[in-house]
C-alpha cells in the first residue's frame, strides 16, 4: 500500500516536471532516458522473482503463451478480437506513412497534437511511465496448462 | 485538433471507439474472454516476451516525448 502510494506521487511528480519540457530538449532526453534505464533496472531486480520462465527459454516462446491463452478462451475470440485490433491499427498507422497527406495522418501525429499543450504532456508522460511500472512489477498469472486446454476443449465439443 | 476531422482522423476515432469498446467488454466478462492485462502478463512469463515489451514501452515513449512527431 505505502509503496504503490509512493510510486504513484513518483509518477506524478516526474510527470508533472515532464509535462513543462519540449520535445527537442536536452533535458527531455535526458529525463525519458533515466526512466527507461530505470524501469529497465526494476524490471531486472524486482521482477525477477516473478517470472516463471526458464532461463532457456528463446524468442519462439512468446507466441506459446497467446496460444494457451487462446485455448482457454471462448475459441479464442478474446485473443482474436485483440490481435485483429492491434493489427488493424499497425495497418492504418504504415498506410497513413505511406500516404502522407493530411487526410491521413499517422497516430503519432494525434498524440503529438495533444502532447504540445502541458497538460497533454503530463497525461502521456503519466499513462507511459505508469506502464512501463506496471510492466516491470506486474506478477505473472499462469494461463493454464495444454491438458486444462484439452479439457476445455472437450468441454467445448461435448465429450 | 482538425486532424481529428480528415478521414484518417475518423478510421482513428472508430478504431480507438473499438479498442475501448472491447477492452470494457473483456474485464465485464469474468475471464471468459481474454483481458488485455492478462494477455500483457502471459507475455510477461517469459523472458523474451518481457524483453519485447519494455522495449516497445522504450521505444514508445522515446518517440512520442523526445521526437517531434
Amino acid at each position: 500500500m505505502l509503496r504503490g502510494m509512493l510510486l504513484g506521487g513518483l509518477v506524478v511528480a516526474a510527470s508533472v516536471t515532464e509535462g513543462g519540457l519540449r520535445f527537442s530538449s536536452a533535458s527531455a532526453h535526458a529525463s525519458v532516458g533515466a526512466a527507461i534505464v530505470a524501469v529497465a533496472a526494476l524490471a531486472a531486480l524486482a521482477g525477477r522473482d516473478r517470472r516463471r520462465s526458464a532461463r532457456t527459454e528463446t524468442v519462439t516462446s512468446v507466441a506459446a503463451p497467446t496460444h494457451r491463452l487462446a485455448c482457454r478462451s471462448r475459441l479464442g475470440t478474446g485473443v482474436a478480437v485483440w490481435l485483429l485490433l492491434v493489427g488493424a491499427a499497425a495497418g492504418l498507422d504504415v498506410a497513413s506513412r505511406l500516404d502522407g497527406s493530411r487526410e491521413l495522418p499517422t497516430l503519432s501525429v494525434l498524440v503529438g497534437l495533444a502532447s504540445r499543450l502541458f497538460a497533454g504532456r503530463a497525461v502521456l508522460s503519466g499513462v507511459w511511465l505508469a506502464g512501463g511500472g506496471w510492466l516491470a512489477l506486474a506478477r505473472h498469472r499462469a494461463t493454464g496448462s495444454r491438458e486444462a486446454c484439452s479439457a476445455g476443449q472437450d468441454r467445448v465439443a461435448g465429450r | 485538433m482538425s486532424a481529428l476531422g480528415t478521414p484518417g482522423g475518423a478510421l482513428w476515432l472508430l478504431l480507438a471507439s473499438a479498442f475501448v469498446l472491447w477492452t470494457v467488454r473483456t474485464g465485464a466478462s469474468h475471464r471468459r474472454l481474454v483481458s488485455l492485462p492478462a494477455l500483457l502478463r502471459s507475455w510477461l512469463g517469459s523472458r523474451a516476451g518481457r524483453a519485447l515489451l519494455l522495449a516497445a514501452w522504450a521505444e514508445a515513449g522515446w518517440h512520442l516525448l523526445c521526437q517531434r512527431p
